[in-house]
């Protein structure tokens, strides 16, 4: 079975860019993007190349029709089957995410501090405009569980007990979503609470593995699950939270069908890919400091 | 931070400003540096990102379908909803939006209304039964002062960067899109703060603080005013509302021009 | 040699004593914080780059009254815990929003400190800078701030806590070298930068 953006089964999304430091106000932040770099290609109606690379990979899709022209998203992975055609445009198809941690700082209301730790926060939401569906500004069930599974994931790992009868908040906010935003809000989080200096055993990372086919017996394993992917006839999802160098796990969630043998592959996986993208966080926060060099 | 602590800047600011001078050197007429990019959101219609001098929005543009209102059965209908994030301030804490936040809604809501920048009319699919219902909904990421006049440049520049998306069968077809969305007028607002006798344009956030009394005034091309809106507690003279509307169509130009190019 | 590190890196896999912002596992020494790492006299350290202010005794602070209590009172400290100021160890009577630079004596279970030495600053300028790069401004024997205080004749205190206060004519100046300072903290070379910084800019203002 192919992937939909043409990507191998073990490849993250072709562009994840994470920079740290990017709100005034906050004591800490991050801004990540994590998706496919769509080029947007013009092509007669009858392309017999583009049509069968439709075919072949959902994400190759003609979004309009003028004429007897088309225009067709091309993910990144699959530039190299259109060389020579004319580029109208191109842009990240995937997930935004802004993050602002504050504290540690004077917890409200003041009933709720601990003598013995930091009291940790999470909050988890998505702009109305992030989704394809204008989804109400109100948080919803979704999000309220969303935020408490990943405070509990950070808990651990940060030393919250150097901070007592204090608050540590952490804000994400999603303004735009294509599948995997838990996880991508969480990878920015590990990121935003270093650059708030949160003592921290390590810096979690954050992604899903999943099994994905048009049927149960055809399906494969893979890392970082897209929208279109999600979408498919058999699809399960495993956003987990990994601490790269213990190789633990603080949060797991999935939904599907698995046989015994695959949480094992999937979780391999997982913990060799995340050690990938947590070297993009780490990269994230070094060259915070590499900018103010480099303007000398 | 304490308010007492805000005390010791507001003190500072405003000794400084009474005599013309502001602790970023600007003079009082002078705006903050204004950096717009349109089309960030994959899945909106139309977005823009506004960085003003620190003041950081994002603003998304999407439609649905729906009923119109009795009253106005042939056109389509406007909502426009802003949140100041906890993301954005010490001082903001997670919740339904405050008075703030929906004062900036309406302020800006009234702003594109009332300046009938959008055609509603060209908005309507069936008369009484079926319209394009446009919402606009602003995020406030890093509040830095001034979110006014950043929050209503986000919105006027989204609006510029929306399509309409193409309904058939009654349902809205993602990504297909009918045309561009016609903006008849940018109505944009130039905010000003009052501190003792001085005026200043685009306050940061000490000079918010420190200020006596806040006025945004909407400016479209032909010079007319679409929306006013006074705050704070202290007043202005009529004379001073005269100059400042003067200055603000200036500024008005000025923004429409980044904000459109 | 100082090394930048980030929160998971190890520092060293020798046996070496534990200085601040680093814990052991599995025999390694790893970092807590983003800062700058060091072993040092078989110490191992890392020097924060970011982080609010925690109260330590013995840190000079600078603080706001925003508290008066009839044992003394309330000091913010631009912290998330508060200092308290005995009346009999400010010589004046405070109020409000005084501006005030006093030692921390002791802290408490939960953190909160205990001044004394304090004194009212009045007049001048307060400004705010991350207060881990309040050791560079201040550098090695107060190297820095003595140059700070002699190319620019302004008069400058410095708390642990971020907040400085300076008073004199060219205040200015000596702010911006301060930013200058807070934002290249991490680099090399920079008393001669800040020199070279002041020079020309007080050489401009003559000119």
């Amino acid at each position: 079975m192919k992937r939909p953006d043409g990507r191998n089964p073990e490849d993250l999304r072709d562009t994840i860019r994470i920079e740290a430091g990017v709100l005034d106000r906050a004591d800490g932040s991050a801004y990540l993007e994590w998706g496919t770099t769509i080029r947007l290609v013009k092509t007669e109606k009858d392309d017999k190349d583009i049509s069968s690379l439709e075919e072949e990979y959902l994400a190759v899709k003609t979004i309009r029709e003028e004429g007897n022209y088309k225009y067709v998203e091309v993910p990144k992975p699959l530039w190299k089957e259109i060389e020579g055609y004319e580029v109208i445009d191109e842009y990240l198809k995937g997930n935004k995410v802004y993050v602002a941690v504050y504290g540690p700082r004077e917890p409200i209301p003041r009933h709720e501090a601990s003598p013995y730790k930091a009291i940790l926060r999470y909050r988890y939401t998505m702009s109305p405009f992030s989704v394809p569906e204008r989804k109400s500004p109100k948080p919803g069930r979704r999000e309220i569980e969303i935020s408490m599974v990943s405070r509990m994931a950070l808990e651990s790992i940060l030393f919250l007990e150097e901070f007592p009868m204090t608050t540590i908040d952490v804000f994400a906010e999603v303004i735009s979503a294509d599948a995997g935003t838990r996880v991508a809000a969480l990878t920015a989080a590990g990121v935003a609470l270093a650059d708030a200096g949160i003592p921290m055993k390590d810096i979690p990372v954050a992604l899903a593995v999943g099994k994905i086919g048009n049927t149960e017996e055809d399906a494969t394993i893979v890392v970082d699950l897209n929208k279109f992917e999600e979408d498919m006839p058999f699809a399960v999802d495993m956003p987990l939270v990994i601490v790269p160098r213990r190789e633990e796990i603080t949060l797991l969630q999935m939904d599907g069908r698995l046989k015994k043998g695959d949480v094992e592959e999937m979780l391999e996986l997982a913990i060799k890919k995340g050690k990938e993208l947590n070297k993009i966080q780490r990269e994230a926060l070094i060259r915070k400091y590499e900018r103010v060099d480099s303007h000398e | 931070m304490n308010e007492f602590v805000w005390e010791f800047t507001t003190d500072k600011v405003r000794r400084l400003i009474m005599k013309g001078i502001r602790l970023d050197k600007r003079g009082m007429m002078d705006y903050r540096n204004v950096y717009i990019e349109k089309g960030v959101i994959y899945n909106a219609d139309g977005s823009a990102f506004v960085n003003l001098g620190g003041t950081k929005v994002i603003a998304g543009v999407k439609f649905e379908l729906g009923e119109p209102f009795p009253d106005k059965p042939d056109e389509g209908t406007l909502m426009v909803d802003a949140e100041i994030l906890p993301l954005s301030s010490p001082s903001v804490e997670p919740g339904p939006p405050d008075e703030e936040a929906i004062e900036l809604a309406r302020i800006v809501d009234r702003s594109i209304r009332e300046s009938r920048a959008v055609d509603f009319k060209g908005l309507c699919i069936r008369e009484g039964e079926l319209v394009y219902r446009l919402f606009v909904d602003i995020r406030v990421l890093d509040y830095n002062g001034n979110m006014i006049d950043a929050s209503s440049l986000a919105a006027a520049a989204a609006l510029l960067n929306t399509r309409v998306p193409r309904v058939e069968d009654d349902t809205i077809q993602p990504h297909e899109y009918e045309k561009v969305l016609e903006l008849r007028e940018v109505p944009l607002y130039t905010t000003f703060v009052k501190v003792g006798k001085a005026i200043a344009v685009d306050p940061n956030l000490a000079e918010e603080k420190a200020a006596d009394a806040r006025i945004s005034i909407a400016t479209v091309d032909d010079e007319s005013i679409t929306a006013m809106q006074k705050g704070g507690s202290g007043a202005f003279t009529a004379r001073e509302i005269e100059t400042l509307v003067e200055e603000s169509i200036k500024k008005g130009k000025e923004l429409r021009k980044k904000v459109r190019g | 040699m100082r090394k930048l590190v980030v929160p998971g890196d190890v520092i060293t896999e020798e046996k070496v004593k534990l200085g601040p912002n680093v814990y052991v596992e599995g025999g390694k020494v790893i970092a807590k914080v983003v800062g700058l790492a060091e072993v040092e006299n078989g110490v191992a350290k890392v020097i924060p780059l970011e982080g609010r202010y925690i109260p330590k005794e013995g840190d000079p602070v600078i603080g706001i009254i925003v508290d008066v209590k009839i044992p003394g009172y309330d000091v913010d400290l631009n912290s998330a815990y508060y200092g308290f100021l005995p009346n009999e160890e400010l010589k004046e009577e405070g109020t409000y929003g005084d501006v005030v630079v006093a030692t921390i004596k002791r802290v408490d279970a939960v953190r909160n400190a205990l001044l004394e030495k304090a004194t009212i600053l009045r007049g001048g300028d307060l400004i705010t800078i991350n207060p881990k790069k309040i050791p560079r401004v201040i550098g090695k024997k107060r190297s820095m701030l003595n140059l700070l205080q002699n190319l620019t004749g302004v008069t400058i205190m410095v708390g642990a806590n971020g907040r400085i206060w300076l008073y004199g004519k060219n205040i200015d100046v000596a702010k911006e070298a301060i930013f200058m300072i807070e934002q290249e903290a991490h680099t090399t070379g920079l008393t001669d930068k800040v020199t070279k910084f002041i020079e020309e800019e007080l050489g401009h203002e003559k000119a």
